[in-house]
């Protein structure tokens, strides 16, 4: 378990760089935080430094999952039914892809061991991850 | 050709299992519309597996009803038009097979709509003047400059023809949709949420709280709303106790005021971009949900006199999703020979640039 202070944007976007160039496919990473936290900006960060800093990448809160060849990006928010995680493409990610999940509670067991959680609390003026 | 050709078209790419009749001379002769927004509600948000299920169950209906209410029946129809895309794949999936069916046993020509030129579109069929209070509509003429904003998207398009969209501007992270959904739900209002806040908004104070206008000391014609969001959430944290009415009022009213400032700010940019001076559109557009909004019809209004343009807008029931704008888009495709000729899979991302 690691913990990590980030006491703004930039700050969160440069960790992000870093940690993203840690990563290699097929990788699980679990954004877990409160509404409006970071998890987004976190996701963000991450797909722009391995995609490139001109990347768009838009909420995927309405589309559920937005794909960055080699890279997918879900927000399970409004995933109610477990039976819906094979329609919209998860397993097929895990196995495969960079795979960055935003509230990943509802697919929890199937998620792989190897999973980087990373957990995003308020603390004082700043951002505290917590990666396990 | 006959001289008035009339359209069946479904929608059933969100929320809304819809279905419509319209005609060539911008006549909507039946349109049906089967919200399942009262089973999202409890929710908070939409959802993909009771969207797919619903749709199934609502859709036959639909369709049957509204070919009975324009007095109709299928043989009568010409051209048979569907969302193929973007949109939740399953939902997609049911009006576009749907389609496929009818067309296919009736040997019809099918037309596949993408859902953002349907918003695009349906100024055409219906852009009331003046905001909604004039009876009078008008057919936008191209190019327009127009404003899409939903749930899902936000975006400044050119629109200079059926097919012919230039991407002037899109939002980097939120739509500004989901930042109304995302401060209704903080608040405890409810979805969707544009209107609720809207509403709210008209008796509270916008200068009660300061948010962000991100991106607006930039140039260029991109949103970002996700900072507003945050700002949201960062107030509110500091409030432990049960919101008054008053509170709530003023809140909405200042998160509102941010994202109309924003859209205004990026809407200034876009009208010295290049490209939308050489082709200089006269019309100025709001479509798409967030259409419904008071404050951005009435701030784009001032916008396009100010600019001596024309403002236009879709009367509300042709701003959020419905199947009156797939028919319209049915039909201009149709008449410049853009049908279905080969078997299409539905396209669940299908960006209005790759048509």
């Amino acid at each position: 378990m690691k913990e990590v202070i980030l006491k703004d944007l930039n700050q969160t976007r440069e960790w992000a760089g870093q940690f993203a160039k840690t990563l290699h496919a097929p990788q699980t990473i679990a954004l877990n935080g409160n509404l409006g936290i970071g998890k987004s900006e976190i996701a963000r960060a991450i797909i722009k430094t391995l995609r490139g800093a001109e990347t768009i990448v838009p909420s995927p809160t309405f589309t559920i999952v937005q794909n960055y060849d080699g890279i997918s990006h879900f927000d399970l928010y409004r995933i109610t039914d477990e039976s819906e995680l094979t329609e919209i493409g998860l397993m097929h990610a895990i196995e495969n892809d960079i795979t960055l999940i935003e509230w990943p509670q509802i697919a929890e067991k199937y998620l792989p061991k190897d999973t980087i959680n990373i957990f995003i609390e308020e603390f004082e003026q700043a951002r505290k991850l917590i990666i396990k | 050709m006959k001289e008035k050709i009339l359209c069946l078209g479904i929608e059933s790419s969100c929320d809304e299992t819809s279905a419509a009749v319209v005609d060539s001379d911008r006549n909507i002769l039946s349109h049906v519309i089967y919200s399942q927004v009262p089973e999202h509600q409890k929710y908070g948000g939409v959802v993909p597996e009771l969207a797919a299920r619903a749709h199934i169950l609502a859709i036959d209906e639909v369709i049957n009803k509204t070919l009975s209410d324009a007095g109709k029946t299928i043989s009568d129809i010409d051209v048979i038009a569907a969302t193929a895309g973007p949109g939740l794949i399953g939902g997609v999936l049911v009006g576009w097979m749907s389609a496929v069916g009818i067309a296919q046993s009736t040997g019809k020509p099918l037309v596949a709509v993408n859902h953002l030129e349907g918003h695009a579109l349906v100024p055409r069929l219906r852009g009331a003047s003046a905001g909604d209070n004039k009876t009078e509509s008008i057919s936008v003429p191209f190019p327009y400059l127009l404003v899409l904003a939903s749930g899902g998207h936000t975006m400044i398009l050119l629109v200079s023809g059926v097919g012919k969209y230039e991407l002037i501007g899109q939002t980097l992270d939120d739509s500004a949709g989901e930042a109304f959904d995302k401060v209704s739900k903080m608040l405890g209002l409810g979805y969707p949420g544009g209107p609720i806040v809207d509403t709210r908004a008209q008796s509270g104070n916008k200068k009660a709280f300061k948010f962000p206008r991100p991106l607006c000391d930039k140039p260029g014609c991109d949103f970002s709303f996700s900072g507003i969001k945050t700002a949201a959430r960062t107030f509110l944290a500091k409030y432990t106790t049960q919101y008054t009415d008053e509170f709530i009022n003023d809140f909405c009213a200042s998160f509102q005021a941010s994202v109309v400032d924003c859209i205004i700010n990026r809407l200034g940019n876009a009208l010295h971009d290049e490209r939308v001076i050489n082709s200089a559109p006269k019309t100025l557009v709001v479509a798409g949900g967030v259409a419904k909004n008071s404050a951005i019809r009435s701030s784009m209004e001032k916008m396009a006199t100010e600019n001596g343009m024309i403002f236009a807008a879709p009367p509300l029931n042709l701003c959020t999703d419905n199947g009156a704008m797939i028919a319209w888009a049915g039909i201009e495709n149709y008449l410049v020979g853009k049908v279905v000729t080969e078997p299409i899979a539905p396209r669940p991302r299908w960006p209005l640039t790759e048509l």
